[in-house]
């Protein structure tokens, strides 16, 4: 994208998303938090708090976590994005996600994506974390239910289920 | 984890009742579609044609309001309407409140905090709104500004509210919006009996509980009935409808259909009805197309409401030999620019500042006072926190000036299980608790007697150990003129169960709990339950979720609810078997004969057979008993009333002001750095008698949420506000919400199960109580580990490093 862009000029955004490819033109001052829940009614990617702080709206880009907020849809032209809605394999939960559920991870749910997706780039890189590098893994996701205890047991059992599974 | 359980000897469950479900560790009704992205919360809903809403909010805490201009706003494309004050004046009824009519949906004249609400731009999308929104011409002429207490009761300080008598049968004056009290046995002179009296001053701090969703509405009118649809994120959809009737002037109760979404946190904030609400709905009539309004974070820290602050002048009188006599105490409390639901917060914390304790004498004056800050309202606790951190600090100063450990003080004046049911000194009636065992328990998990007195650690950090207590209220009827929720269990042909109730899930898990009880009541597998949740069109009447009551009052009445449609059940099962009904029992998906399970059939075809009610297979009506005549309903119905809740005595301020209360006690060992005055917290204990437990996993969710949302508070969340009244901290950036990294994790939880014999299971309640006693706790921790009292919140390093220094600890 040319440093010249304004806002309010279009651009195309071609992306594999959520393992399809989607080709959407929109205004180049589109967020990709914007982008998925607006234009691709992926609305499981949730807004918290415009500053890259709470991490609501984590997705991954290329495997990475980012803040969705805080990036444009343009940035991620030619890129791979998985949202919380791509992890499931048909009707079966991801691990991460059935482990946030059968672990309690999860009580209001609305910063839940953000954290599922965030361990789920955990443990593709460190498939065994201690809770000292859970924790600190997870300080850019803020959740106000849980006090965290239940959300750190929730990635140790799915690291222990999907030990060995080559997820 | 190490959680223990320990079940209470008592038994109220009927003894027919299945209990394959009650006090398991089922999943959250609601989990699989929050872990996969398939929750629905009001932002994540679209309507056709629908428009965005967007707020002037006032730039000054405290100002003349001489002109709006909304001609350029009005111009833009995409802009719908732009409306001030005078363009609503004659459809709402103001100015209006909770308690106090103290509000203005919109401001006319005057501005009385930052970030109130001044005009509403409604366009087509919410950027076009919020830009627009930038163009509207405020003319302001400022006033003086009070921020504190101190300052807003000072004679000639500048009135928030110079033409309102917000509470005329109240005589206040001045900023007071209100005035109460608590006289319990010598009030006048509470302490004459002491041979001690310990008296210090407490502040406590301005907080938001900051749900991750913000607040957020869509308003639907409909034109051809003139009825409106409002899906909004509120902890009580009925009540919402109640009180958004009683602002709007065109609109009774049966007009506004309230529905919920899913709703991402709340804790007490969400009961309040906001502008911002009243204006989509009132928008939606205007523009007869869906209006949308979601708060921004801004919006939510400047607007969203938030814990009062107050100040505590507190004495406590105690005898040589440990028996606490008297407590007296002076509140005041930083209301805001209105008091929404700080009346309620001050009167009850007040009521119930005695805590789990014998306390005969007491004397409370409160004084609710108005500032040019945001409003606050209830926030889970309700004012227990702030004067739980002054009884419970002021207990451990007793124990202390008379050479006793403060458990045993705590121990010596706590009521005895044996003596309940009884009326405590403020008139609270105690049921069938245990805080003995509460106490002794959380004593030995935090290892008391090995930390207490204080210590060094290997790498030099100060180390001490604290406790607080609870006696939390659940349930409540000052909201509402009663406490009471109906529900509605009904099942279909297949034998699948739905359960309607008023109650609203805002993370807590109260329909998961409700289902269990359910699907024991009627024996059904718990994946056959669901659960319909507060739309005033389908569910009927019921109050909500506020004041730990879902469990309590709600989870009563759908059990009601279940036991009618098993009757049902187990007559048609045993008019089919020739059994007497009595004798079946409901478990497993199957109706049988209790002691002979061979005879029976399945609830599938039970259900299908009640449904068609045919002759060819019940016989004719004549042939049927009387009950199974004329129509057969697989709909049972249930009501709980609270008979026990009182209102408070408006004298006296005495009276048993919930429907029943939680005990409980908490410990926390914290290490004090001495070189920078951060403290961490290497421990927390917790042990609580909150009845008979239906999900042990739930319970454990709202007890470790709660204490992390405590801790929060207590070590460095804190509203920051300038001389003029100008938040400083408004986003998740400036205000630290405490992450993964920062607390510990919570897992020394103990649940005492002595029922309640007055709800269906036994259950009491259990969501806001553990937050309570955690900021009292660590400070007594950090007094334990230092030798310094902090009688202020939160016990941030800038407050207490200085303090360090002072006393000569601070090691650099």
């Amino acid at each position: 994208m040319s440093t010249e862009t304004k806002p309010s000029e279009r651009v195309t955004v071609e992306t594999t998303l959520n393992g399809t490819e989607v080709e959407q033109t929109v205004p180049a001052g589109t967020l990709l938090s914007a982008f998925l829940r607006n234009h691709e009614y992926l609305t499981g990617t949730h807004r918290g708090c415009e500053t890259a702080k709470c991490g609501a709206c984590t997705v991954l880009v290329d495997g990475d976590p980012v803040k969705s907020c805080n990036m444009l849809a343009a940035q991620v032209d030619g890129a791979t994005v998985t949202t919380v809605e791509g992890l499931a394999d048909g009707e079966d939960l991801h691990p991460v996600q059935q482990a946030f559920w059968d672990c309690h991870g999860s009580q209001c749910g609305y910063c839940t994506p953000g954290f599922v997706t965030n361990v789920v780039a955990l443990l593709e890189d460190n498939p065994d974390p201690s809770v000292e590098e859970i924790r600190s893994h997870l300080t850019g996701n803020i959740c106000r239910c849980t006090g965290y205890t239940k959300i750190i047991e929730s990635v140790q059992e799915a690291a222990a289920r999907m030990d060995g599974d080559g997820k | 984890m190490s959680k223990q359980q320990q079940r209470g000897k008592q038994e109220t469950a009927s003894e027919d009742r299945s209990t394959e479900w009650v006090g398991e560790r089922v999943n959250s009704y609601d989990g699989s579609r929050f872990v996969s992205g398939h929750g629905r919360y009001v932002d994540d809903i679209q309507r056709p044609d629908m428009l965005h809403a967007y707020f002037v909010r006032s730039q000054f805490s405290h100002a003349k309001v001489l002109d709006v201009d909304t001609s350029e706003a009005e111009a833009q494309p995409g802009v719908e309407l732009v409306w001030t004050h005078d363009d609503i004046a004659d459809q709402v009824n103001e100015p209006f409140g909770y308690m106090l009519n103290d509000e203005e949906v919109l401001a006319s004249d005057r501005v009385t905090y930052a970030g109130q609400e001044i005009a509403v731009v409604v366009a087509d999308d919410r950027d076009t709104a919020q830009d627009a929104a930038d163009l509207v011409d405020v003319e302001y002429e400022r006033l003086d500004t009070v921020t504190t207490v101190e300052e807003a009761l000072e004679d000639d300080a500048p009135l928030v509210h110079p033409d309102l008598d917000a509470d005329p049968e109240n005589d206040t004056d001045g900023n007071v919006a209100w005035t109460g009290q608590v006289e319990v046995g010598n009030y006048e002179d509470p302490l004459a009996d002491a041979d001690v009296v310990v008296e210090e001053t407490f502040d406590t701090n301005k907080t938001t509980p900051a749900p991750m969703e913000p607040h957020g509405c869509i308003a639907d009118y409909n034109p051809a009935t003139g009825k409106v649809e409002l899906v909004s994120s509120t902890q009580m959809p009925h009540l919402l409808s109640v009180e958004l009737s009683e602002v709007l002037t065109e609109f009774e109760q049966r007009d506004i259909t309230c529905k919920l979404p899913d709703v991402g946190g709340g804790f007490g904030i969400k009961l309040d009805p906001y502008p911002f609400e009243i204006c989509s709905v009132l928008l939606s009539k205007a523009t007869q197309r869906p209006v949308k309004h979601v708060l921004d974070r801004l919006e939510e820290f400047t607007a969203g409401r938030g814990r009062a602050p107050e100040t505590l002048e507190g004495k406590i009188g105690v005898t040589e030999d440990g028996d606490i006599v008297g407590l007296d105490v002076d509140l005041l409390q930083n209301t805001g620019a209105a008091a929404a639901y700080g009346v309620a917060v001050a009167y009850s914390s007040a009521n119930c500042g005695q805590g789990p304790y014998l306390i005969p004498n007491q004397h409370w004056r409160t004084k609710v006072v108005y500032t040019n800050e945001m409003p606050t309202t209830a926030v889970r606790g309700f004012g227990d926190p702030q004067v739980t951190f002054m009884r419970e600090q002021l207990i451990e100063m007793a124990a202390e000036e008379i050479g006793m450990d403060a458990v045993e003080l705590r121990l010596q004046n706590s009521p005895r299980q044996e003596d309940m049911p009884m009326r405590s000194d403020a008139g609270h009636i105690w049921r069938n608790a245990d805080q003995i065992t509460c106490l002794e328990k959380t004593r030995e998990m935090i290892n008391w007697d090995e930390h207490r007195g204080g210590s060094k650690t290997r790498d030099g950090k100060l180390r001490g150990v604290g406790m607080g207590t609870i006696m939390k209220r659940g349930g409540n009827k000052s909201a509402s003129g009663g406490d009471f929720d109906e529900a509605v269990v009904k099942m279909n042909r297949h034998g699948d169960v739905t359960v309607l109730t008023a109650i609203a899930s805002i993370g807590q898990g109260t329909e998961t709990g409700i289902n269990q009880m359910v699907a024991d009541t009627l024996g059904v597998p718990i994946d056959r339950v669901d659960a319909v949740r507060g739309d005033t069109d389908a569910t009927p009447e019921g109050l909500g979720v506020w004041a730990d009551r879902g469990t309590i009052i709600g989870g009563s009445a759908a059990a009601r609810a279940a036991e009618e449609l098993a009757d049902t059940l187990k007559a048609v099962a045993g008019h089919m078997l020739e059994v007497d009904p009595d004798d079946l029992r409901l478990e497993g998906g199957r109706a049988f004969v209790a002691d002979d399970p061979e005879t029976g059939m399945e609830l599938d075809e039970l259900a299908n057979v009640a449904m068609l009610g045919n002759p060819e297979t019940l016989g004719t009506e004549a042939e049927r008993p009387e009950e199974l005549r004329g129509g057969i309903s697989l709909v049972g119905r249930g009501k709980y009333q609270s008979q026990e809740v009182e209102f408070v005595d408006p004298e006296t301020g005495r009276g048993n002001v919930a429907h029943s209360y939680t005990f409980g006690a908490l410990a926390i060992v914290v290490d004090v750095d001495p070189g920078t005055g951060e403290i961490d917290v290497v421990d927390v204990a917790i042990c609580e008698d909150v009845g008979n437990v239906i999900n042990p996993t739930l319970v454990e969710g709202q007890v470790q949420g709660a204490i992390i949302q405590g801790l929060g508070e207590a070590l460095y969340e804190e509203y920051v506000y300038d001389r003029n009244g100008n938040l400083m901290n408004g986003s998740m950036i400036d205000y630290h919400l405490p992450t993964a990294a920062d607390v510990p994790l919570v897992t020394k939880i103990e649940e005492l199960e002595n029922p309640d014999p007055t709800t269906s299971h036994g259950q009491k309640g259990v969501g806001e109580c553990p937050l309570v006693p955690t900021p009292a706790a660590l400070a007594n921790a950090v007094y334990d580990a230092t030798g310094i009292r902090f009688t202020e919140l939160p016990l941030a390093p800038h407050y207490v490093l200085p303090a360090l220094d002072e006393a000569g600890l601070r090691e650099i």
